[in-house]
């Protein structure tokens, strides 16, 4: 591994004219690809968004109809709502759960690298069939949860547990706390490596606890990883989609009626692509601003 | 003291094992479905180890369903789309980190705001332009699709890496008259194989498991992916639990394998590559 | 590594030249069919050998299956169209029809056949596929629905095949029972879906019409509903009490899709089901030993009895260029022998009449499907249908779930439909 040191961050060797020019070349090639794939579908749904459309036949210029529908009415505000509770639920738990994780696999002992790999394997499965699966073990007449809460006289009949939306929810949340935090946990356990041994040890020699070590070592060294990796992770998160669409559909009721959900439903089952566009504008300019708060964050730190 | 540390160290293996139960309970699930016949998963009981061993949910895969096919194209979709992100993401990232040039800031916050537009509405417009370049149905299209979906993150993980490699390597390189193409990849690219080792592999389950853009924009049979293909036997009148386990396996098995192969890399790589800004 | 990378990457470049090298020679005919029935057995193999005969037949046309699942049916087709691939055929159906008409992707067949031959379609079906008096997709096959049930339990407990919702309620409690005696229920008297897409919607509307309540309807030339009425607020009670109040459901109705209750029936844990009538093919292929066991009848009845017919068929799009291939194809596919495979192995009803006489349609499994034709109302052609479902569900939901109680619930439904209606206009 690679020792870093400190002093030789600086990004810069010398600056003459060619450097820009030798920079910009590197950077040009993924540049490209990004402008060329991802910003005219970006724009388009911009520009939909201003039309009552179907993008083939139907196509009436509306103004910004829809974005005055979306405030005045409450629905959209409870999926965004619904949305933003989910994405703060999910990514603290993939932090939480990722980093004892990350603390606990730190340092070598027996049968770590076996744990290593259990512990990545719901990364590794593809989302549709962990739904699949999860759905299966959570239903209420052939499930394993309801079979085993019977036989243990935990319950006395079967629950419907994706049909309540107090349970619903949980273990939606449970199951994308589940499918995500490996990702976290490989990315703090790398930041724990980073540490050096020279601070902690000089932190145990000036008598530091557990807890002391914790506080002011671990997670003052640990904050730039934890934030970049937050900036990803609720953005990923915020806009997540195909779990719930497998498990609960957003139902029962609206508990679990993400936002992407909503989209979904109004382009492709309600076919009004211009509210669905109107409605992803909005949630781009929101996860801009989470990103934005956060990034603030991460510089205040730093500086 | 020593008591403590036992003590402390039965608790690890205790939360682990807890822990490890959570995550094996659907994967155990999944393993021993996929060697059940029809007729016991519709009984209802809950058995862990099948009554009967059998592998025709594996071999219905590959006669039933062209299982085959969608392993070649997942494979060379996911192999091609790893070798040109992480090329453009190993360029970029030597490019921010090495040269001080106007805009570099902006494109770092510009290719976090490609990420921030809801996928699904993107669906369509991506049909679109894969039919004006007459990319439609081809592998050409998927990966340059796939391309854009991970060089994101490819970019800012592969930017904070290079930061780590000291530039006073380059400057020696530059003085032995080596030319910046030569530098990057005889000096950089292999001290940073690590972390490119990691961020391949971050590309790599996010292609190999990506469902909704292939399934939408590939329409040839034998072009469809894994994913694809899983979701297809999630038919709408009738779920084959078997078959659809044994799909989700033999789909996950090579991504486990390369994971278990590259681990030590892995965990070394994210290291550099996370911690700075 | 380096080895590994370079090979993977050599093996790349080759595949990645050969997705261009596949030309295709230019005297066949080549004619692309969307469809969602190729990810569904066995109907994908029933379709595929139609076409292969076909081709059999007339070697210098070939098929091209473009296969979508039912849930990404509509996503594929809105993608297709409107990158302007659409493909010569696609499928489509009673419920989809709105869509495909908004969507401008239909061709009216009216021209491509004799008056004669299309006299031949069963009438309610023909008007199905219409839209504006013009035909938009010829009609294969349709899925009547009406109550499936399992006759060998009826006759064990005396029981009528039930008439009324009442009688249907008393059928359902005396099925529902403790099988094995541990104190837990563990067969249900009625396998109910209940949430709240198209695949509850279009079992939950007929319902709502055997009680005289019309979801959406057409007149004087406007859309109307007749949510909120008292005749709504009972059907919704009553459906929701089948859960609630009498117990004789599976737990989680809510979250129960078609699949997981025909499920149920396959393992002998529920006695009945709305359903159409492929739910047949579906059980069987899983349980053969249920064949002789079940028997339909008509959904039951508050005011009147009713059904859905479900159409499916073929649409030609518009700007096809083998449209004569097309119509052609769909001649065939309607011949005997191969309008009756469908019949025989998936359990649908034919659309042309001279066919009604086959001894399938007779059996007591088919009876209640194909009597349900007669009770069926003319599905509305209301774009927001699918919205709809989820209004309605709304508050059967909230009633299962005790969240609202039935006034509430129903004026908020009544209140969304009139915006929904509104929004469409």
């Amino acid at each position: 591994m690679i020792t870093v040191n400190k002093h030789q961050y600086k990004p810069v060797l010398t600056i003459h004219q060619k450097d820009r020019i030798w920079g910009m070349l590197f950077v040009i090639p993924s540049f490209f690809a990004l402008v060329l794939l991802v910003i005219y579908p970006m724009l388009n749904g911009f520009y939909v968004s201003l039309f009552n459309t179907n993008l083939v036949s139907r196509n009436t210029y509306v103004g910004l109809k829809y974005y005055g529908q979306l405030f005045t009415k409450p629905e959209f505000g409870n999926t965004l709502f619904t949305s933003l509770k989910f994405t703060v639920l999910v990514v603290c738990g993939h932090f939480l759960v990722g980093g004892l994780f990350a603390s606990l696999l730190n340092k070598p002992f027996p049968g770590r690298s076996f744990f290593r790999m259990i512990l990545v394997l719901p990364w590794v499965i593809p989302e549709v069939s962990i739904g699949l699966v999860w759905k299966w073990i959570f239903n209420p007449v052939y499930g394993i949860i309801n079979y085993y809460l019977l036989q243990w006289k935990v319950i006395s009949e079967p629950v419907a547990w994706l049909s309540n939306p107090a349970t619903a929810f949980p273990i939606v949340v449970f199951i994308s706390i589940w499918k995500g935090f490996p990702l976290i946990m490989l990315l703090i356990s790398a930041g724990l490596q980073t540490i050096s041994q020279d601070i902690l040890e000089a932190g145990i020699i000036d008598g530091a606890n557990r807890m002391q070590s914790v506080v002011y070592i671990y997670i003052p060294s640990l904050k730039p990883v934890i934030l970049s990796a937050i900036i990803l992770d609720t953005l990923w998160w915020f806009k997540h989609f195909t779990l719930v669409w497998m498990t609960t559909a957003g139902g029962p009721e609206s508990a679990t009626n993400l936002v992407s959900i909503d989209i979904y439903k109004t382009a492709f089952e309600y076919f009004q692509y211009g509210q669905a566009a109107a409605r992803s504008v909005v949630v781009f300019a929101i996860c801009l601003i989470i990103s934005i708060i956060q990034r603030g964050g991460l510089r205040e730190k730093k500086g | 003291m020593k008591r403590r540390a036992k003590i402390n160290l039965a608790g690890k293996y205790l939360v682990l094992s807890v822990a490890s139960l959570l995550i094996l309970l659907p994967v155990l699930w999944m393993v021993s479905t996929s060697f059940k016949n029809t007729p016991e998963i519709m009984n209802g009981k809950i058995t862990w180890i099948p009554q009967e061993i059998t592998f025709e949910a594996y071999l219905r895969l590959f006669q039933d369903y062209p299982f085959a096919d969608y392993y070649k194209s997942t494979l060379i979709i996911s192999a091609a789309t790893v070798l040109i992100a992480m090329a453009f993401a190993i360029l970029s990232g030597y490019g921010i980190t090495r040269f001080r040039f106007p805009g570099r800031g902006a494109y770092l916050t510009f290719v976090l705001v490609t990420q921030m537009f809801p996928s699904i509405m993107l669906l369509i417009p991506f049909y679109k332009l894969m039919k004006t370049f007459h990319l439609n149905d081809t592998y050409t299209g998927m990966i340059l699709v796939y391309v854009s979906h991970t060089i994101p993150f490819c970019t800012w993980l592969m930017k904070g890496y290079m930061e780590s490699i000291p530039t006073s390597l380059d400057e020696s390189a530059m003085i032995d008259g080596y030319s910046r193409i030569r530098i990057l990849i005889k000096i950089i690219c292999p001290l940073a194989m690590p972390g490119i080792a990691a961020t391949a592999i971050y590309s790599l389950i996010q292609t190999w498991n990506e469902f909704m853009f292939a399934s939408i924009l590939i329409n040839k049979e034998t072009l469809k992916t894994l994913p694809v293909g899983i979701g297809q036997l999630n038919g709408y009148y009738r779920i084959q639990y078997n078959d659809l386990m044994a799909a989700c396996i033999i789909s996950s098995l090579p991504v486990v394998v390369i994971y278990v192969f590259m681990q030590k890399y892995f965990i070394a790589g994210l290291t550099a590559g996370a911690v700075k800004e | 590594m380096k080895k590994f990378v370079c090979f993977v990457l050599a093996f790349a470049l080759v595949c990645t030249l050969l997705s261009f090298a596949g030309a295709e020679s230019e005297e066949k005919v080549v004619i692309r069919i969307l469809s969602s029935q190729q990810t569904e057995n066995p109907e994908g193999s029933i379709e595929k050998s139609i076409s292969d005969a076909y081709t059999a037949l007339h070697p210098n046309v070939t098929f091209e299956y473009i296969s979508a699942k039912s849930n990404e049916y509509i996503k594929k087709l809105q993608a297709m169209g409107t990158a302007g691939d659409m493909a010569d055929m696609f499928q489509n159906s009673s419920n989809n029809l709105p869509t495909t008409v908004d969507l401008d992707l239909c061709f009216d067949l009216t021209g491509l056949f004799d008056a004669a031959y299309l006299d031949g379609l069963q009438p309610q079906m023909r008007e199905e596929a219409s839209y504006g008096g013009e035909l938009l997709f010829m009609p294969t096959q349709s899925l009547p629905m009406a109550l499936l049930y399992r006759d060998d339990w009826f006759q064990e407990e005396g029981l009528q095949p039930p008439e009324t919702w009442d009688d249907f309620i008393a059928c359902a409690q005396a099925l529902t029972k403790d099988t094995d005696g541990d104190g837990v229920i563990d067969r249900y008297g009625f396998a109910m879906i209940a949430t709240k897409d198209s695949s509850a919607g279009t079992r939950f509307l007929p319902i709502l019409r055997s009680f005289g309540c019309r979801e959406v309807y057409f007149e004087d030339g406007k859309w109307k509903t007749e949510v909120g009425s008292d005749a709504f607020k009972l059907a919704c009670q009553t459906f929701a009490d089948l859960d609630v109040k009498y117990h004789v459901v599976q737990p989680g109705s809510i979250e129960t899709s078609y699949s997981e209750a025909a499920n149920l029936l396959v393992a002998n844990k529920a006695a009945m089901m709305i359903t159409g009538s492929n739910a047949l093919g579906t059980i069987y292929a899983q349980n053969p030993d249920l064949k002789g066991k079940l028997a339909t009848c008509a959904i039951p009845a508050y005011t009147t009895h009713t059904s859905r017919l479900g159409t499916l068929g073929y649409s030609i799009y518009k700007g096809s260029e083998k449209k004569d291939v097309c119509a052609d194809y769909l001649r065939f596919f309607l011949e005997e022998n191969n309008a009756l495979k469908w019949t025989e192995i998936s359990y649908r009803v034919p659309v042309r009449t001279e066919y009604y006489g086959n001894l399938i349609l007779q059996e007591k499994d088919m009876k209640g499907f194909v009597d349900g034709i007669e009770s069926a109302y003319a599905w509305p052609q209301f774009l927001g249908i699918a919205k709809t479902y989820e209004i309605i569900g709304s508050v059967y939901q909230a009633l299962i779930t005790g969240s609202m109680d039935i006034d509430t619930a129903s004026e908020q439904a009544r209140v969304a439909m009139e915006e929904l209606i509104e929004s469409y206009e």
